[in-house]
């Protein structure tokens, strides 16, 4: 019984975030979760990993201003030291890894919807950037990425002169 | 096709179907999100200990001051706002997945809490709370049909 109300769950908490997904038309952010083996350490691990679903929301917001563009990606509940941040030509790849908090004592999942694991989210960014001018941080739970634009991308506006 | 797919919007199937299928589920009614007025709904995991519940929700980029938690009658209730980080160009935006606004979930716990006691804390983006269970002399009482 317990184990069939944990597959209603799980088919539930797809459906649902299936749904929500749909609702905020935001497809794109939907990012597999995919578990490790030192992810199911211990009993309560592999408890919450049986029932959490393989997919979560990630959702991005990207600006582009004339001199750089602003990446911002929420990601809650990691490290900084578990994110990993890489440009490749026009395209931002973000790896991440979200850990389950350790905890020995034993409980019962009722309701499992945030999803548990490594993932990596790319992103095609609008102009070229210069990874070497790049700052990052991680407040709140979101990641912001400031990328300065290569210098031949930069906006030049050329003052028309009086005539 | 059937009929009945053309005839009706399937979404609202959908929604019909959500809403039967958490009327099955034991124990926690989640009135579910598409509450009226808020446009987003945290993901959440609860789990019951033998003492209390633990509950975690993912809320990216609300601060705890815009985090209201409350305990009315059984049901826990945790709403509040994301608003936008900084002003930015409208115009510049190549990509919004990011929903702003107000958000809402509510939960019928199974069992008494003590809301005196339940605790919480915000850390990266996750709200984490903590709800006692009432002790024993809590628990409403019995009361015995004579007959």
């Amino acid at each position: 019984m317990s184990s069939l109300k944990q597959n209603l769950d799980r088919a539930w908490s797809q459906v649902q975030a299936g749904w929500n997904n749909l609702v905020s038309k935001a497809s794109n952010a939907l990012t597999h979760f995919s578990h490790r083996k030192e992810d199911e350490a211990d009993a309560q691990s592999r408890a919450l990993l049986r029932s959490s679903p393989e997919w979560g929301l990630l959702a991005a917001e990207v600006h582009e201003s004339g001199d750089d563009v602003t990446v911002r990606l929420e990601v809650p509940g990691l490290e900084p030291a578990d994110l990993d941040v890489e440009v490749v030509d026009r395209t931002l790849i973000v790896r991440g890894q979200k850990q389950i908090s350790h905890e020995r004592k034993e409980g019962r999942y009722h309701i499992t919807e945030c999803a548990y694991g490594s993932f990596e989210r790319r992103l095609p960014l609008p102009a070229e950037v210069d990874p070497g001018q790049a700052k990052a941080s991680y407040k709140k739970g979101v990641l912001t990425l400031e990328l300065p634009k290569s210098e031949h991308e930069k906006v030049r506006r050329i003052p028309i002169a009086k005539g | 096709m059937s009929t009945l797919m053309k005839a009706t919007n399937p979404w609202r199937l959908l929604d019909e179907f959500n809403r039967e299928f958490s009327r099955m589920l034991p124990g926690f009614a989640d009135d579910d999100s598409q509450v009226v007025g808020s446009t987003w709904a945290p993901a959440v995991d609860i789990k019951e200990e033998d003492d209390k519940f633990v509950i975690r929700a993912d809320i990216p980029g609300v601060s705890p001051d815009d985090i209201d938690v409350s305990m009315e009658q059984g049901v826990l209730t945790i709403k509040g706002e994301r608003k936008h980080e900084a002003e930015e160009n409208k115009e510049g935006y190549h990509r919004i997945e990011r929903a702003y606004g107000t958000f809402m979930r509510r939960f019928a716990l199974p069992e008494n809490v003590d809301a005196d006691k339940i605790s919480a804390t915000s850390k990266d983006g996750v709200l984490e709370l903590v709800l006692p269970k009432a002790q024993q002399g809590d628990q409403p009482r019995k009361i015995k049909v004579e007959g």
